[in-house]
Order: structure tokens, then sequence, then C-alpha cells
């Protein structure tokens, strides 16, 4: 059987539903965008306080309805080989967007992190076999701030394949990225029929969006770009400092997202995804690294599913600010509970969502190859029970040249990269690396490797151009 | 030699029905059998070695790619001339006495049989004075030891000491191994060589073939 890990019973995912719709109907959640409204108010709900949505169920019941289930949803890469879909359960990495800074390769000090930091980060990810969804990991910092997420998507498209999620602002974000992803593949017309980029959606909890995301979010959902749909309260901040009251609240966000997105576009993708957390009480600062970051990530995957959507959840970040214990139980402990429900792993970033250090982005994906040979179906079949060879071996024998391991081995046992399983005498006598040593060797290889252009000059100037054109026009400010 | 390379091929990729295939078809055109074991098959396990060393390979796939060996010489006796040489040594193998640990020890028999090596093994629980008189009567190039348990280790020294009280010490090349077993504690009780692991055996065993064949 496939393993799960489930805190929710169906009941008490039902009661959270209900409670959710219950909020949605009676206290409404802030759409401060006029076009949003209009399409509220058109169909039926009714407006209260200015820009106030409260959702009647039935709107939310036929947005359910709408909305694309798990099998039909793909997020595609630029190159069809890298197409992600969910019609089974293969849990892979994305890379979490928008560090500030990042751990230099070679002198080994954290400095702001530059749009060089962004190619070859991107270039890296492109190439790790678990990361199934690219992204821009850093935010260049030497670029203008207000069109940053512009930057990032032109490197971004640039140096991967894969699908890729970036962050959008306003409609005009939007508009631009599907220029720059139109370019890459030689018309829009190629572009909207397989669209490989994706946006974020973040809710402004509790029980709001902010303009510019509500109307980025109607253009996505416009053009048939799946929108990453995520509420992320803080417990005792910006929900109820109870895990079942910040679920109920969470849940009510997304869905009142998802109804906004159906009605501008029936059938319009979405994933589920939830930055819900929760706050050192001592300090104020932001946690994404505990036990009931744990516990939200897993129930909010089971809230999703009950939908029959698409999973994806950020839970390989790490409170800790370098690649130790610390990290490798944050990684082990929630990436790996969560990857028994979800299917996209957010990962790669350090100081929760703050710093990349490149040697992590090799870590992280042997990381997932592990915790996807965990997880795996365990089968037991005439194959697997393997009484013939038991037979053939007898008492005393020994099965290490026997043809069914010979044909087995490889799949049957996970072969690591990076995790050291070797005895002391090998260890040492490869040099004494501990994983982080040992993944940089590999950095090292990585980044200095001649990089071949994944697009034509022209091209690559065609996207800078619509960069230029966003910081020419004052395009991000408010 | 590039004639042989998809006999050579064949028996890298593990591939038994497409070696003996292979096989059948060069020796019908009028190919030496010599000359393809010794340019088609032996070449062939030596990448094969360097492909596990360097980790591409693993000890499953070694060990098959020895049966197949062993089966396409057997398809290549009848051809081959008189007195050709395919033993790369004859080793002794056995654990010492008060130690029943077998596992470690017939992986390094497979591995050892699967670079070529004659390898006679004498079990577990083996006294000295037995590992002197299998010495005397096989006459190994080297005699391979192990010892599982911090109490039996010592073993392998009155083990080594009791070649030496025979006068028979100088006569074999000893390879020691087992868990608690150390490069330095090899060293202080007089061994030639010590192997980790059963992967890094038959290196180690060719090492001390080179060594005897160039005194």
């Amino acid at each position: 059987m496939k393993p799960h890990v489930q805190f929710l019973s169906r009941e008490e995912i039902g009661r959270i539903h209900q409670a959710s719709l219950g909020i949605l109907k009676d206290v409404g959640m802030r759409f401060p965008a006029e076009e949003a409204l209009d399409f509220f108010r058109s169909a039926g709900a009714e407006i209260v306080n200015g820009d106030v949505v409260r959702v009647p169920e039935d709107l939310v019941e036929r947005a359910i309805a709408a909305v694309p289930k798990r099998n039909d949803v793909v997020l595609y890469g630029r190159d069809e080989k890298h197409d992600v879909d969910f019609k089974g359960h293969k849990p892979s990495l994305s890379c979490m967007t928008m560090a500030t800074s990042v751990i230099d390769p070679h002198s080994g000090k954290k400095r702001p992190a530059s749009n060089d930091d962004l190619v070859r980060l991107t270039r890296i990810a492109d190439k790790l076999e678990y990361v199934g969804v690219n992204g821009g990991l850093v935010t260049p910092q030497e670029v203008p701030g207000a069109t940053n997420d512009w930057y990032t998507w032109a490197t971004t498209i640039k140096n991967t394949t894969k699908h890729i999620t970036g962050g959008v602002y306003g409609y005009r974000g939007v508009r631009d990225a599907i220029e720059m992803g139109s370019l890459a593949v030689g018309s829009k017309e190629a572009f909207l029929k397989r669209p490989f980029i994706s946006g974020w959606v973040l809710t402004v909890p509790p029980l709001g969006c902010d303009t510019a995301s509500t109307e980025a979010m109607i253009e996505m959902n416009r053009h048939g770009i799946p929108i990453m749909l995520s509420s992320g309260p803080i417990l005792g901040t910006t929900s109820p400092v109870t895990i079942a009251g910040c679920l109920a609240q969470a849940h009510a966000e997304i869905l009142g997202c998802l109804v906004l997105s159906q009605l501008v576009n029936p059938g319009a993708p979405v994933v589920y995804t939830s930055f819900a957390r929760g706050m050192n009480m001592r300090t104020s600062n932001i946690s994404m690294g505990g036990p009931e970051f744990a516990v939200l990530k897993v129930a909010m995957s089971q809230l999703g599913l009950s939908l029959d959507l698409p999973i994806r959840m950020p839970s390989m970040l790490r409170d800790s600010k370098v690649l130790d214990a610390q990290a490798g139980f944050e990684t082990g402990m929630v990436g790996t509970l969560t990857s028994f429900m979800a299917d996209i792993m957010d990962s790669m970033q350090l100081d929760t969502d703050m710093v990349v250090d490149y040697p992590d982005l090799l870590f992280c994906n042997d990381c997932m190859a592990f915790i996807r040979h965990g997880l795996r179906e365990l089968v037991v079949d005439d194959h697997t029970l393997a009484l013939e060879p038991i037979a053939q071996v007898g008492p005393g024998g020994n099965f290490l040249s026997h043809q069914h391991t010979f044909k087995n081995f490889r799949t049957e046992l996970w072969h690591s990269d990076l995790f050291d399983h070797d005895n002391w005498e090998r260890w040492e006598s490869k040099g004494k690396k501990d994983i982080r040593t040992a993944a940089m060797d590999k950095v090292h290889a990585l980044i200095e490797a001649p990089v071949e252009p994944l697009l034509s000059p022209d091209v690559e100037a065609a996207i800078d151009s619509i960069v230029e054109r966003a910081d020419a026009d004052g395009a991000g400010e408010e | 030699m590039t004639e042989f390379v998809s006999i050579r091929d064949a028996l890298i990729a593990c591939d038994a029905e497409k070696l003996t295939d292979e096989v059948n078809k060069t020796i019908s055109q009028g190919s030496s059998a010599n000359a393809i074991l010794n340019d088609g098959l032996i070449p062939a396990m030596d990448v094969i070695g360097e492909r596990m060393e360097s980790g591409e390979m693993f000890i499953p796939e070694v060990l098959m790619a020895a049966q197949l060996m062993a089966g396409a010489v057997e398809t290549l006796r009848p051809h081959l001339a008189e007195g050709s040489h395919v033993s790369a040594g004859k080793v002794l193998l056995g654990t010492v006495k008060g130690d029943v640990h077998d596992i470690g020890k017939n992986l390094v028999f497979m591995m050892l049989e699967s670079a070529g090596f004659e390898v006679k093994d004498v079990g577990v629980d083996v006294p000295a004075d037995t590992f002197v008189s299998e010495v005397k009567s096989f006459q190994p190039d080297i005699l391979a030891l192990s010892a599982l348990l911090t109490t039996t280790i010592p073993m392998l020294k009155t083990t080594i000491d009791a070649l030496g009280t025979a006068g028979i010490r100088d006569s074999v090349k000893i390879m020691v191994g087992g868990a608690p077993v150390s490069q330095s504690f090899a060293d202080q009780i007089g061994a030639d060589g010590y192997g980790a692991d059963a992967g890094s055996a038959s290196r180690l065993a060719k090492k001390l073939m080179a060594e005897i064949r160039a005194n």
C-alpha cells in the first residue's frame, strides 16, 4: 500500500470546510479591486463596507465543480519532458522564490543576491533531477526594486526549460510575463497552449487580498495561467492561534479566491498551497521549520486533496541559518511528513525564506530522492515475495549473486550521490567531507562548467527589452 | 582489439544473451579464442573494475559479469591454447578461531572469484594450525583472514605468528579485514594489506599480486 499521514479525519475535514463556508458567507473577504467586485456582484454576492464580499455557499460549490481536478492539471515545462502532472503521487521540489541573500560559494560570506546568482541557481535547478518546478530562488538586489519581478522572469525564462513559478505584479506584470514566455516559444498562441509559467496568489490574512494580487490573479485566470493559490496566516497574529481555527480561515480565503478564479474563467487551473505558519512569540520572528508548521502543511494538504486539487507546500524551508543538524532535521521532519500528502515542495532556502546557500540545492535534491524512495508504494506480489529465489538460494546461501538481486537492486535500493554511506576508511580517503562540503564540490563543478544558451541572442534581447520597457514606464509602482 | 568491441560491451552491460551470441559468432568467424579472452573479456572485466571504483557499477553487477565471464571462458575452453593462464592468483580465505561470522568473508570470496582469483574458503572458526597446514598444502599466493569481533581480532596476530613459527610466513602475502580491523592494526600485527570492505578486497588482492610478481 501507499503510505499516508493524516491529522484530520474525514469528519474533521467536513467540519472545517463547513466552517470555512460559514466564514465566507457571514464574515466575508476583502477584494479591493473593481473588476473583482464586478464579477462577484454579477454572480449575486452581497458586497458590504465597500469591498468586503460575502460569498454564498452555492458560488463556492459551483467553483469547486468547475476548477480542474488533479487528473486534468499539467504544469507545462517549456520542454515537454519537464511537464509536471498530478495523476499519481510523485512528490518533487520547487524553487521557493524571492530570497534576498546568498552565501557566496567562494568566500562563504552572506551577501545580497545578484542577477548572476539567479542565473547560476536557475541553471543548477534546471539540472537537478528532483526539481520539478523552477523559479526565482533569489530576487536580484542590484536591479530596480519596483521591477525586480520583471528581471526575475527574464532571467529564469532564459535559463531553464522547466516550468517556472514567479511573482507577478498586477495586470501589467502578468501581461509582460506572458509576452516574455511567448517570445521563448515563438508565439503567444503556442505559449497559451502550453503556458510554462505560473504565478503566486497570496491572500492578505485575515480575510483579504490586495489590489495588485487580485488583478494579477484575474489576468492569469483569463489566460489559463495556473495560479499557486496560498493563504498564509500566522498563528495568533493573522489567524486564531489554534490550528483548527487557522485552517478554517486559511481554507476560507483560498475558497474565496477560487470562486473569483472560476467566475473569471471556469476551468482556470489552481494549485492549492498555504504558507500558514507560526511565529516566535518572544521575538515575532516567523517560523517555517517548527512542528506546528508540519501539522499545518499536512492538514492544509488534506483540505486541498478533499477538493481533488494539486497540492504545493513550502515544506522544505528551514528556520536554520546554515546547512547544519537543525536544517537537516527540519528538512527531514517537515519535508517528509508533508511529502506523504503534497505534490510539490517549495525548498532550497534557509533562514526561513531569506537566504540561499548553493550546496543546499544539491542537499534538498538528494533529500527528495530519499523521500521519494521512502514513500513508494510497498508492493507485495509474486515477484517481490521472491519465493523462488529464496528456495534457490536455500539455507546458508547468498542472494548477492542471484539474478533476482541483479535485476532489482537498482530500483529497490536507494543509491545516494551525496549522502555518505561509506565506512570510515573510505570516507576518510575521500577527504572526510561533511555533506555541505561534498555538495559544495559538486556546486563548483556545476558553476564552472560551460553554459550553453537555451534561447537565441535575438530572443534574449527581445525579452530584455520588455524589462527595459517596464523600467521606462515605471511599472510595478503603486 | 577494436574487433572485440561488441563482446566487451555485452559483458560490461551484463547482457548474457548478446555475450553468448557474440562469442559464438566471433569463434565461427575464425578469431582465436585466446585473443577473445585476452583482448575482449579480460579488458571488459578491467573496465567493470574501474566502474565499480567510480561508483557507476555495483557489486551485484560485478558478480553477474563474473558469472557471464566464467560462462564465456567455458565456451572458449576447447579452443584455448594449452596452458592458457586464466587465474589472477591463488587465495586461501577464512575467519579466525573463535569467530563464526561469515557474511563479510563470503562477500570477499565472491569479489575475489569475480576478479579471476582461484579461491579456497576454509570456513569459519578456523584454528591457526589449520591455516598453517592449509597454506602448506594449497600454496596460495595470498592468505585472506577475517575477524569481526574485538575479542577475536587478536587471533589474526596469533595466526600470522603461527605461520612465522612454522617458517612459512614469507611464502604468502597476508590480507586482513573485518569491522574492528583498521589499517594501523593491520600494520601492527604485520599483515601485508588491509581491506575496509568487500568492494576493495579484489583491488587489494590485485595490488598484492603485483608486488609478488615484481619480486
